[in-house]
């Protein structure tokens, strides 16, 4: 996974709460010019790492560098080229749109007014309004505008569209593909929506319970979470171990196994079992990162037996 | 930085404003109470608030103000942070391309001008208001302005304390308010230290500790881990007097709540007093003041002569003579008795005509007019030949600010410099010498004192100490007795006289009593006795005589002492001198044993031998303090069984203290996903 041309490189990177590990040994490479979708259930680390990765949390243990420069002392040439849009979109509530845009005009050199009343513009706020006074929408437009407006070289948006409606999460998902699309730039981004994902992604990387379990192209994901359909001529027989294993369902005559990856030796196994038809089911992204994050093991539909059930 | 400081002062500007207001009140009161007070005078009342007559001085705006800025300072340094204190605003805070520092400056530089602006405001326009002829009519000099602006500047080590507070990312919750320990140590400290300057230093000390500890936290985003050197040993300071204050605290819970109780000390506390017709009598009281007994030197009870029975103590404070005290020093006449105490500035010593005479610090008398509460003139001293001398008037002993009672007043006054006693007549405005002293003595304590027992007897006495002798001078500057000053006046400074009634074949008309000075006689175990003069007809001594020895009373009993143990050490020191006492001994246990839980706790977490033997000598000086401060400032990190030497390791390090093994990569679940990117 190395990458000379990483703009976020961590080794080792961990971080407890008290007893609990929030991210643990979490080893990644962003490459330069990506859309890097960085996904996981609630609870899993993602929060914690763009925070670790923004310097604004410290790693129990581990290192990370973010353009070049070590998370832990973070420059403020750095900071002025990485944009940072928190989850929460938490603003100063007693200023107004365009006080929020004067005063972080301030700081970045490279501020760009037009972009900030465009962005402002494509979400309908009014240059008078007051924080307190927008929507959840509209405060997360306006976020986006503040951040993308220093015309940042990497981007680190965490969940930007979480808890928004369908057409304001649409409206922030069009901003930030059209207005961020430049050859060079990065954007390491969380998210719970995998439609955003699949739109926009190069990239994903997946965490399950603070460990990384996925790190690769989206294709390459599709390509290795599989779900395979076979046919018996009565009850399927017990399923034996097979690696990648994620689900397995059954039903009077059918069992459907997920796996992932979806490789010759799995493929072998599940044919050991003789079944009258075999065939691989092609999943949609949201069926397989469901299928890769859900519930791991055994699920029987058989209605005879579950009737027979007390 | 601009924008941030800006942002800053119109975030808290509501706060400042109410502060400004609430203060405002405050001092106005304060400037309306000069004026009452004024009033009560002119109209011939008494009133027991003289040095309110400067409102700078008013003790009660002093204890408001000092509230006023310790609440204010800290709420402003607090509302700053707790502003930003959602994770996401402080992340929009701080990702910006600015350094902490200069966010920690821009914070400050906002919070301390607000904060100026709500208390310094107000201050400044009441000290104009006061040093502008025809507002106060009482005399005014810019050392006045001292504890009040020392106390504004005090608020300053709140304001930061309670930044700290908001900032500090403590495990314990109620320790992030252990940050304003520090600040109000420092402000109890203006009430023990004997001058201003030392009080503005400690202000000032606190005032760096507390910004390197809130610029630290800055750095780190409140927890202490992270922090540059500087702020951790900054936070540790202040966190180390917050913990001391909660354990003086407890301790004073421990002693007055639970152990005092327990233990009923029941010491009992001896005095001689005289009566009137010059015979001495012992008294002893319990620690209540109530009466145990009242008996004569020989031990024989003093009965009632109504009753027959056993006097109380009521009564027997009927017989007790007039007379006062005076304290003879040379070189302390204008000591600062704290950086609190205002009343030293000036006492009211006449009201004429309206006109307000006072005797300020430096021995000037000062007049100013109650009318148009204008300076009025000023008298100085004459001498014999008429003309003015350099000489200043000597403040008299016992004559504080506080009292004014104009019902036994006349308009003139003897007064003292070192050299001579003079006659001020305030209403011709005139001072004239009326004694003398002839030789290279000086006047070491003056009091003037009203003779006789019947009542509107205008007779004004003056008792005076000089380095030799001791005399009572009539009003015309008449000596009515001397007596040799023996002891003398560095073991035995204290020295009354009591205007007797001889009766019962009683001769004496006069008794002086020198009295020891307590810090030595404590030191020399209560061995040096109280002596006493009476003096005859024509005023010769009749006798003399030394009391026996009073046993020193020790007031402290176990409950304090044990209390005081869990100090710390250098501090338990301060209260029980006697290095070999018991009491040291547990408190150093204490500390003892505080410092080997605090060396095995950070050699557990830290391996670095610098922290080890840091914390180790901190807690051993600061004792159960120490150790608070430690449990409160380190965040421990977790640990969990090493897979290969299945010994407890702590996760924030790579390798293992134990067997030095890093630490394994996840466990693979077979289902990894891992492709070049």
């Amino acid at each position: 996974m190395r990458n000379e041309a990483s703009v976020i490189r961590t080794r080792g990177l961990t971080k407890y709460f008290g007893a609990k590990p929030a991210v643990y040994e979490l080893s990644l490479d962003v490459p330069r010019g990506c859309v890097f979708a960085f996904l996981g259930r609630n609870g899993s680390g993602k929060t914690t790492t763009i925070r670790m990765l923004a310097g604004l949390e410290q790693p129990t243990r581990g290192t990370g560098s973010i353009l070049g420069c070590d998370i832990q002392a973070l420059t403020p040439e750095i900071r002025a080229r990485i944009g940072y849009l928190t989850e929460e979109h938490q603003l100063y509530s007693w200023m107004s749109v365009q006080e929020c845009g004067e005063f972080q005009s301030k700081f970045f050199a490279n501020w760009n007014n037009r972009i900030f009343r465009g962005i402002a513009g494509h979400f309908g706020l009014k240059s008078t309004a007051k924080v307190k006074d927008l929507s959840r929408g509209e405060r997360a437009g306006l976020c986006l505008a503040l951040t993308l407006a220093p015309e940042p070289e990497l981007l680190l948006l965490d969940d930007p569209g979480m808890g928004l409606d369908p057409v304001a999460h649409r409206t922030l998902i069009e901003s930030m593909i059209y207005l961020t699309r430049k050859s060079d730039r990065t954007i390491f981004f969380s998210s719970h929506d995998i439609s955003d994902v699949e739109r926009v992604a190069d990239y994903i990387a997946v965490l399950d319970r603070s460990v990384l379990r996925a790190c690769c192209p989206l294709e390459k994901f599709q390509e290795c979470v599989r779900q395979v359909r076979l046919r018996f001529s009565g009850a399927p027989p017990a399923l034996p171990k097979i690696p990648g294993l994620l689900q397995s369902i059954r039903t009077e005559n059918e069992l459907r196994v997920t796996c992932a990856p979806y490789d010759g030796e799995a493929e072998k196994t599940l044919r050991a079992l003789s079944p009258m038809e075999m065939e691989t089911v092609p999943l949609g992204l949201e069926d397989a990162f469901i299928s890769y994050l859900g519930e791991r093991g055994e699920k029987t539909f058989i209605l005879s037996e579950m009737e027979a059930q007390p | 930085m601009k924008a941030l400081i800006l942002k800053d002062l119109r975030e808290n500007l509501k706060a400042a404003l109410i502060g400004l207001v609430i203060f405002s009140l405050l001092l106005f009161r304060s400037y309306q109470i000069a004026g009452s007070t004024l009033a009560t005078l002119l109209a011939g009342a008494m009133t027991n608030q003289i040095i309110a007559l400067q409102p700078l001085l008013s003790p009660n705006l002093l204890a408001d103000a000092g509230f006023f800025c310790a609440i204010f300072g800290a709420a402003l340094g607090w509302l700053q942070t707790r502003n930003e204190a959602h994770r996401d605003l402080w992340a929009f805070l701080i990702h910006r391309p600015v350094t902490r520092a200069e966010i920690f400056r821009g914070k400050i530089t906002a919070g301390l001008c607000l904060y100026a602006f709500g208390a310094g405001l107000p201050l400044a326009i009441l000290v104009a208001v006061a040093r502008i002829p025809g507002h106060v009519a009482a005399p005014f000099e810019w050392a006045m302005v001292l504890p009040l602006v020392s106390f504004f500047l005090a608020g300053v080590d709140f304001y930061f304390a309670g930044m700290l507070t908001g900032l500090r990312q403590a495990r314990w919750y109620a320790s992030r308010v252990f940050g304003l320990g520090l600040a109000i140590i420092t402000v109890s400290l203006g009430g023990t230290l004997p001058e201003t300057w030392q009080w503005l230093t400690l202000i000032a000390l606190a005032a760096v500790i507390l910004a390197a500890a809130v610029w630290g936290a800055y750095q780190s985003g409140g927890y202490y881990r992270g922090q540059p050197l500087a702020g951790r040993l900054a936070l540790i300071v202040a966190m180390g007097a917050g913990c001391a204050l909660v354990l003086f605290l407890a301790a004073a819970f421990l002693f007055f709540v639970v152990f005092n109780p327990l233990s009923h000390p029941s010491y009992q506390y001896s005095y001689y007093q005289m009566t009137r017709d010059g015979a001495i009598y012992k008294a002893t009281t319990t620690q209540d003041n109530a009466l145990v007994e009242i008996v004569d030197l020989e031990g024989h009870p003093l009965l009632d002569p109504k009753t027959g029975q056993k006097m109380e103590l009521k009564e027997f404070q009927k017989l007790l003579p007039y007379g006062t005290m005076v304290s003879t020093s040379f070189n302390h006449w204008n000591q600062y008795r704290s950086a609190f105490d205002t009343t030293h500035f000036f006492s009211l010593i006449n009201i004429t005509d309206k006109t307000l005479w006072y005797l300020d610090r430096h021995g000037k008398l000062i007049a100013y007019d109650g009318r148009t509460r204008k300076l009025a003139g000023t008298l100085n001293p004459r001498g014999s030949d008429g003309a003015l001398t350099s000489e200043s008037f000597l403040t008299q002993y016992g004559s504080v600010g506080y009292y004014y009672n104009p019902y036994d007043e006349v308009s003139w006054k003897l007064l003292a410099t070192a050299t001579a006693v003079y006659r001020a007549d305030f209403k011709a405005r005139a001072v004239k010498p009326v004694f003398t002293l002839t030789n290279d003595d000086e006047i070491g304590a003056y009091a003037d004192v009203q003779t006789g027992y019947e009542d509107n007897q205008p007779s004004r006495d003056s008792f005076i100490t000089t380095r030799k002798t001791v005399c009572l001078l009539d009003s015309a500057g008449r000596t009515i007795f001397a007596v040799p000053y023996q002891p003398g006046y560095v073991d035995y400074p204290q020295v009354q006289i009591s205007f007797l009634q001889p009766t019962n074949g009683a001769t004496a008309n006069f008794a002086v009593w020198f009295r020891p000075e307590p810090e030595k006689n404590r030191k020399s175990g209560g061995k040096m006795p109280d002596h006493v003069v009476w003096l005859g007809p024509g005023q010769a001594v009749a006798k003399s005589a030394d009391l026996p020895p009073l046993p020193v009373q020790e007031f402290s009993s176990w409950p304090d002492k044990l209390a005081a143990s869990l100090l710390p050490p250098p501090a338990h020191l301060v209260f029980d001198k006697d290095i070999s006492s018991p009491w040291n001994a547990l408190s150093f246990a204490f500390a003892f044993l505080s410092a080997v839980i605090a060396w095995s706790l950070v050699r557990r977490y830290d391996s670095s031998p610098k922290a080890i033997a840091g914390w180790t000598l901190f807690v051993f000086l600061l004792g159960i303090a120490g150790l608070l401060t430690l449990l409160c400032v380190q965040e421990w990190p977790a640990r969990e069984p090493c897979p290969r030497c299945k010994k407890l390791r702590a996760v924030d390090r790579e390798l293992c203290e134990h067997c030095q093994s890093p630490f394994s990569p996840p466990e693979k679940n077979g289902t990894e996903i891992f492709a070049p990117l």
